[in-house]
């Protein structure tokens, strides 16, 4: 495969976090090989201290690696230039709190050197698209929420309308709606062809979105692959039916033990509590 | 080429180096800087991006009220000038001016270090970097938009301070100048006074001028040109003549380091005569001679010195006139031991300076007379009542090294930048320069003389300009001491050769006074004043700057303005610092670091005699007297050590000094278009190496914590 076509290219990459005297203090990334292809939404897993926000720094240019590289886009990790391909919301919504939301998305929209009717365009668009009303946007960053802070966070990680994006816990902070509108999101960015780099330790929102993940744990890589594949049980087989009698069903089990299946279980399928969550708040709000 | 020939060929260029080494060193840095880290950034560099990044630091820096502080500082020049003391009219405004630009300096430095050293430490620390690095801006960018930002706040905090400078000024003007009209509407002022506040009404208190002064005062028996083949200087030890010479140290010096290897002599051809003595002079005449061991043949000391001695005098029943002789080194420092005929008077037998006197420099102070290169043989006139003639042959400096059939003769030579006269006169040093003293008798008095050469000469308002003097007096009596001095002074204009009215003008110690004179006296701009103290026993202290020629009046709104210029410039050299200091330091250690590279050239200076090389031996030999020979040894090594580093520092390290944007504000001067050169020499000089070193650290830093 071309380099080109993958989003990220790490090649043994490997940061050790040192102490004032230059001796090694903790090794936070331990030869991590990965890529990562276009188009696709990719999840970073792991628990706390695990690697993945030092390896969204380095792919940043925000630290320097020990050893290994990386490559964003077909160029080195950090270099200046590729950053205007890049849109990144960290951990936290890490912003000058003394402007508002307006400001904030146009001060960050001149560091891409966004004409200002094109800003005057897609300022309000992105504050829509992230769900912040008109009285929101005219407050400053230190009197929002931290749900706020995040909608802001994203929206200015989408200024420059991005072909790579990494997000670092986006639904952190954000109440079921907001994960699920946050999730949505990731989906549609997934459908206009853009890359998604999600790093989060909430491992249903990756499940629900991505297409393949890496667990790392004490800074390697431990699984990579696709969510499908990783999650299946292959000795199990699953047979979904609608409007079944309860005497079909009991025939359904006379038949599986004449073949022999002494281990099966037939029951009502549940829905998840995020799915029936958003269910009663949309008909309410319907309502 | 040979190595010879090549030698040739570089010096100029290694010189042209040496003379512009700041410079080099300044260019090179961020020519380094560049070829290692490669120059993308520079050329990506937007203005745009950097704007953006400057109206954030600008933004943030009015949001956390940084400028609530200007309301306290004006309050605080309101009210501290309440409590001002000042001299007079003039000093009253221009103290007032002191407080409104020192609480402008003050308060725009305190406030670009503490936002400056702050910005990144804490952006870093909240992290708020992340998710501006992780933009296409480069850390170039990100370091000139803090430095924008940061010297638009400072700007801002000036632009407040001026207005309410100007604005608060004019009003004091207004009420003080009611009070200058109200005095000298009622009268019964002194003669000083009465002109000092009558130019005060005429010219404004508040309008800066522009000053032409003269490095070259002397003070003379009685005025020539200082290019006259013979000039007078005054004797009773009040002038002496400095005659310079330039020898061959390095061939003189391995001549002199051998037992009999040089033999020097200097040979004097002094002319003098005498007025009537008063018999004060007289006796103190008799004095001189007894002290000098001087025993005319034939003669006795007596009636017979009176009267103007004259060339045909029978000089056999008469005393001639003394001189004391020594040897000084370029600056006109003794050189130890050096003071010749040891440290008698010598004689000068003919009045008419026509017979030589030879005397021999001491063999123990030839190899110290050897090595300087360039001296001064120093004439200092003794007798009382008595003028020496002074002429470019008054010393001869003669020598023959072992060997050499005849003596080699050296003639007086004139040292750089002293292009007027060879022989140099100075009067008696006192605290304010060379002095001139008072007699009663005009006639008597000896003068100081100021020669103005290509002097800007202002455009005269009603056919006069004006002069302006401020020197200081030494009064030997203490009844006289609230008296007036009497004085008078006369422009000889060298083109016309015309010598103007004497202009009476009484003096006070260290107060300002003009006075003017016409036009025509001063055409040309060449031209001499002529200064003659007629006050019995007091004494004119005179320097370079003590008369000053009033050129240009000009608007005290167009000089507050340079001033605020200049204190901009020195804030935006404080901010960058700042920066740089805080790309690799927390924000507390960052200040002091700041204040230490700010500070540090200053502090040296302040230090620059304790620290000279041989304070060491200096130290051991005034303190640790009785100390083992390995102690003084390593206290000596030690201190000398230390003072390498200073000195070291000092020449690496940023002159605030040069940013003068209070002094002339203070002095009511115009400040010159070379001060705001000056000052934006030493930001070039210091801050474009330390923008370019900030951006290295910056560009090799971990922003994430």
């Amino acid at each position: 495969m071309n380099p080109l076509d993958y989003a990220v290219q790490i090649e043994g990459l490997t940061k050790v976090y040192k102490d004032f005297w230059g001796r090694d203090k903790v090794r936070a990334l331990d030869d991590l090989n990965l890529t990562i292809n276009r188009g696709e939404v990719f999840g970073l897993l792991g628990p706390n201290g695990s690697g993945k926000s030092t390896t969204i720094k380095l792919l940043l240019g925000l630290i320097f690696p020990t050893g290994g590289s990386a490559r964003v886009l077909g160029h080195a990790a950090g270099s200046t230039a590729i950053n205007a391909r890049i849109g990144f919301l960290p951990e936290e919504s890490y912003l000058y709190r003394f402007l508002n939301g307006e400001e904030i998305l146009r001060f960050y929209g001149r560091l891409f050197r966004i004409p200002r009717k094109e800003l005057n365009r897609r300022v309000p668009e992105l504050l829509d698209i992230v769900g912040l009303d008109a009285k929101a946007r005219k407050r400053k960053l230190r009197e929002y929420s931290k749900g706020m802070a995040r909608r802001i966070g994203l929206a200015q990680a989408l200024i420059n309308n991005p072909d790579l994006i990494l997000l670092d816990e986006p639904t952190t902070g954000l109440d079921p709606i907001g994960t699920r509108e946050m999730k949505d999101l990731i989906l549609s960015l997934k459908a206009q062809g853009k890359t998604v780099l999600l790093c989060s330790h909430l491992l249903a929102d990756v499940q629900d979105v991505c297409d393949r993940i890496t667990i790392l744990f004490r800074g390697k890589m431990q699984r990579l692959g696709e969510v499908k594949q990783l999650l299946e049980v292959q000795d199990v087989t699953q047979v979904q039916a609608k409007g079944l009698t309860p005497a079909q069903i009991e025939e359904l089990r006379q038949t599986l033990a004449r073949m022999g299946v002494g281990d099966s279980a037939i029951t009502h399928p549940t829905t998840t509590l995020e799915d029936l969550f958003v269910r009663v708040v949309r008909e309410n709000t319907a309502g | 080429m040979t190595s010879q020939a090549a030698v040739v060929a570089v010096s100029p260029v290694f010189a042209w180096a040496i003379e512009n080494l700041q410079w080099l060193v300044a260019g090179l840095i961020p020519l380094a800087c560049l070829g290692i880290y490669g120059f993308r950034d520079l050329f990506r560099f937007s203005i745009g991006r950097t704007r953006a990044i400057s109206s954030v630091c600008f933004a943030e820096s009015i949001r956390k009220r940084v400028l609530w502080l200007t309301p306290l500082a004006i309050a605080g020049v309101i009210v501290v000038s309440q409590f001002q003391r000042p001299l007079d009219e003039m000093d009253a405004i221009r103290q007032t001016t002191k407080f409104c630009l020192f609480a402008a300096g003050l308060l725009v430095m305190v406030a670009s270090i503490m936002l400056a050293c702050t910005s990144l430490p804490k952006e870093i620390e909240n992290r708020v970097i992340y998710t501006v690095v992780t933009k296409p801006i480069s850390r170039l960018e990100i370091l000139v938009g803090k430095i924008a930002g940061f010297a638009g706040v400072s700007a801002t905090i000036l632009l407040i301070m001026g207005l309410f400078t100007f604005g608060y000024l004019h009003v004091r003007e207004w009420a003080v100048m009611s009070s200058v009209q109200s005095r000298l509407a009622g009268g019964g002022l002194d003669a000083v006074t009465q002109r000092t506040l009558q130019f005060y009404a005429d010219n404004g208190l508040l309008d800066a001028r522009s000053y032409s002064q003269t490095r070259d005062v002397q003070a003379l028996a009685e005025y020539s040109r200082m290019d006259a083949p013979l000039r007078w200087m005054m004797g009773d030890g009040q002038q002496d003549a400095y005659v310079p010479f330039v020898l061959d140290s390095a061939a003189l010096s391995a001549a002199a380091s051998e037992v009999g290897g040089l033999n020097m002599s200097l040979v004097l051809h002094v002319p003098w005569r005498q007025r009537v003595l008063t018999a004060a002079e007289v006796e103190a005449q008799k004095t001189t001679a007894k002290e000098a061991g001087y025993s005319p043949a034939g003669g006795k000391l007596g009636p017979q010195i009176t009267g103007m001695v004259s060339p045909g005098l029978d000089m056999s029943k008469t005393i001639p006139a003394f001189v004391r002789v020594g040897i000084t080194d370029a600056f006109g420092s003794p050189v130890a031991g050096a003071t010749l005929n040891g440290g008698k008077l010598i004689a000068l037998p003919d009045a008419t300076g026509q017979s030589a006197v030879e005397i021999p420099i001491p063999a123990e102070v030839l190899g110290q007379v050897a090595k300087l290169g360039r001296l001064y043989v120093q004439i200092g006139g003794m007798s009382p009542g008595t003028y020496y003639g002074v002429t470019d042959r008054s010393a001869i400096v003669l020598y023959a090294v072992a060997g050499s059939v005849k003596p080699t003769t050296i003639y007086p030579k004139a040292f750089e930048g002293r292009p007027v006269s060879v022989v140099v006169i100075h009067g008696r040093n006192g605290t304010d320069g060379q002095q001139i003293r008072g007699y009663a008798e005009a006639a008597d008095s000896p003068v100081g003389v100021f020669s103005f050469r290509g002097a800007d000469v202002p455009v005269a308002t009603g056919g006069r300009v004006s002069f302006e003097y401020r020197g200081g007096i030494e009064r030997g009596d203490d009844d006289l001491s609230q008296m007036q001095t009497q004085s008078e002074f006369r422009v000889v204009n060298i083109k016309t050769g015309k010598t103007s009215e004497a202009e009476k003008v009484p003096l006070e110690s260290r107060r300002a006074v003009r006075f003017s004179v016409p036009a025509e006296d001063v055409a040309g701009g060449d031209f001499d004043v002529v200064v003659k103290c007629g006050s019995e026993g007091h004494w004119l202290g005179l320097r370079g700057n003590t008369l000053q020629l009033i050129s240009v009046n000009q608007g005290f709104g167009l000089n507050l303005f340079k001033s605020l210029l200049i204190l901009w410039l020195l804030s935006v050299l404080v901010v960058g610092v700042s920066i740089f200091c805080s790309t690799f330091l927390s924000w507390p250690i960052a200040v002091v670091l700041t204040l230490v590279i700010l500070l540090g050239h200053w502090g040296v200076m302040q230090l620059s005699d304790v620290m000279a090389p041989g304070v060491g031996r200096q130290v051991v030999n005034d303190l640790f007297t009785g100390a083992a020979p390995p102690v003084a040894e390593t206290i000596n090594r030690s201190l000398e050590a230390l003072s390498s580093v200073l000195r070291g520092m000092s020449l690496v390290l940023p002159d605030i000094s040069r940013f003068a944007a209070m002094e002339d504000m203070e002095k009511g001067v115009t400040i010159s278009g070379f001060r705001i050169l000056e000052a934006l020499e030493v930001l070039g000089l210091f801050g474009l190496p330390i923008l370019a070193l900030s951006y290295v650290f910056f560009r090799n830093k971990e922003v994430a914590p």
